[in-house]
């Protein structure tokens, strides 16, 4: 049914059926403008981020043969998500280099944001891939939490077990990525 | 291949734990060993993954079929059609208030209107100025249609003036897309302003140079329009950059609706 419903959506942003396409945004753009305005945006960001996650979507289908494997809200929720965070970087840049900062087309940064949102999927999809304990120990070590932590939240002999631990999970994670054929076309 | 010393060096790398003249080296090495470079990279991408924080691409990516995808007319059109569904959307769902809060607003709104009537009209007439709008340069000499569009603007011809833009937009298709602003402010003297926003929004997320200036006619919309929730909305996302159209002219507003 969640698949069959993300191919109705899909279809319709095609053919740019603006009855469905309306209904898109009453149903899933409230949560993007809640999301974005609880993270330092405001209600006309979020109604931009929503239309390029739309207009970016729509270019993976035509140009990739894209098809949502989960839901179409909850596909659309993280694409926005990341173009948020993009955003916020980019905005931040510009801050920084007192307004002097690098020109990108247009066509070129919406390409860009497809690649980065693609890169996201491999992450996850090969972070799900790695056994429950090897997530939680990934998490906390790619949050800086110190060895000795890890040595007592999860009960090892000392922190050269917790360091063997977290190398065998990292080059585990590393060796599902390098090998899948994204991996040169992305990273 | 990933072996520990390798993956050590990367960690002290990449946290920070090793002394200048080290980093300096284990750079050096990266520059030579490919191999080394990418792994490098992979775990600063990883990290910034888990950690939920942005990372871009890399400059050497191949986006090539995407580009001439986000290049095409059919692209193009797309844009413009859920552009306009969300500005329709944004119009029609801004005022749903229950009930019984809407008529209590109607009521205070009718007490206090006269008193503000005049003020807020005041208030458009000091921040609108004609000196804001473009001079619009015509690429070809066979290009007059824009600058009659900017005359019959000028003469407060705003029908003819819409029906000059309107047939303008459908046939040309490389344009100063300054004309958006001429478009945009032809709709708000006819005080169509859901059709003048669309205009402005065009300029907005246009590739120009002056795009801010889409931002700072929106607000003149709602400063009409008189929906202070959009106008300061508007006004706060120009504040956030100070190379913005009148940056100033929106810090000043914001301080007098506050």
């Amino acid at each position: 049914m969640t698949q069959q419903n993300s191919n109705i959506y899909l279809n319709a942003l095609l053919k740019g059926d603006e009855k469905i396409i309306v209904k898109i945004y009453g149903d899933m753009l409230p949560k993007v403008v809640s999301f974005i305005k609880n993270n330092k945006g405001t209600q006309q960001d979020a109604q931009e981020i929503f239309q390029k996650a739309l207009y970016q979507l729509t270019a993976r289908v035509k140009i990739r043969d894209f098809e949502i494997n989960t839901s179409f809200e909850a596909y659309l929720f993280t694409a926005c998500k990341n173009l948020w965070r993009r955003e916020l970087n980019n905005r931040k840049k510009e801050v920084r280099n007192d307004g002097v900062f690098e020109l990108v087309s247009e066509e070129r940064d919406n390409s860009n944001a497809v690649l980065e949102q693609e890169r996201w999927e491999l992450f996850e999809e090969k972070i799900t891939l790695l056994s429950e304990n090897c997530k939680k120990l990934l998490t906390l070590y790619f949050k800086k939490t110190s060895y000795k932590a890890i040595v007592e939240k999860f009960n090892y002999a000392n922190e050269n077990t917790a360091f063997q631990r977290v190398f065998k999970c990292k080059k585990r994670l590393a060796d599902l990525v390098k090998l899948d054929k994204r991996f040169q076309e992305l990273c | 291949m990933l072996d520990k010393n390798k993956d050590e060096l990367i960690e002290q790398y990449l946290t920070g734990r090793m002394t200048p003249e080290t980093a300096l080296a284990f750079e050096t090495l990266m520059a030579k060993d490919e191999s080394l470079a990418k792994d490098v990279e992979l775990f600063k991408q990883l990290s910034a993954h888990f950690n939920k924080n942005y990372t871009p691409l890399k400059n050497n990516i191949d986006t090539n079929d995407l580009d001439t995808y986000f290049r095409s007319n059919e692209a193009k059109d797309f844009k413009k059609t859920i552009e306009k569904i969300g500005i329709s959307y944004a119009s029609k769902n801004k005022f749903k208030f229950p009930v019984s809060i809407a008529a209590a607003l109607i009521g205070l709104f009718i007490c206090v209107a006269g008193y503000f009537q005049f003020n807020k009209h005041d208030l458009y007439n000091d921040y609108y100025t004609e000196s804001d709008l473009p001079s619009l340069i015509a690429r070809s000499t066979t290009d007059n249609s824009s600058s009659e569009i900017v005359l019959a603007y000028q003469e407060k011809q705003f029908s003819k003036a819409k029906t000059l833009y309107i047939s303008y937009i459908e046939s040309t298709t490389s344009f100063n897309e300054n004309v958006y602003i001429y478009g945009g402010m032809t709709y708000l003297e006819l005080n169509e302003f859901d059709k003048a926003l669309i205009e402005f929004y065009k300029m907005t997320s246009s590739s120009s140079i002056d795009n801010s200036k889409g931002l700072w006619f929106s607000a003149l919309v709602y400063l009409k329009k008189e929906d202070h929730t959009l106008l300061k909305e508007t006004l706060n996302t120009i504040i956030q950059k100070k190379s913005n159209f009148n940056y100033k002219k929106a810090v000043t507003l914001l301080q007098e609706l506050d």
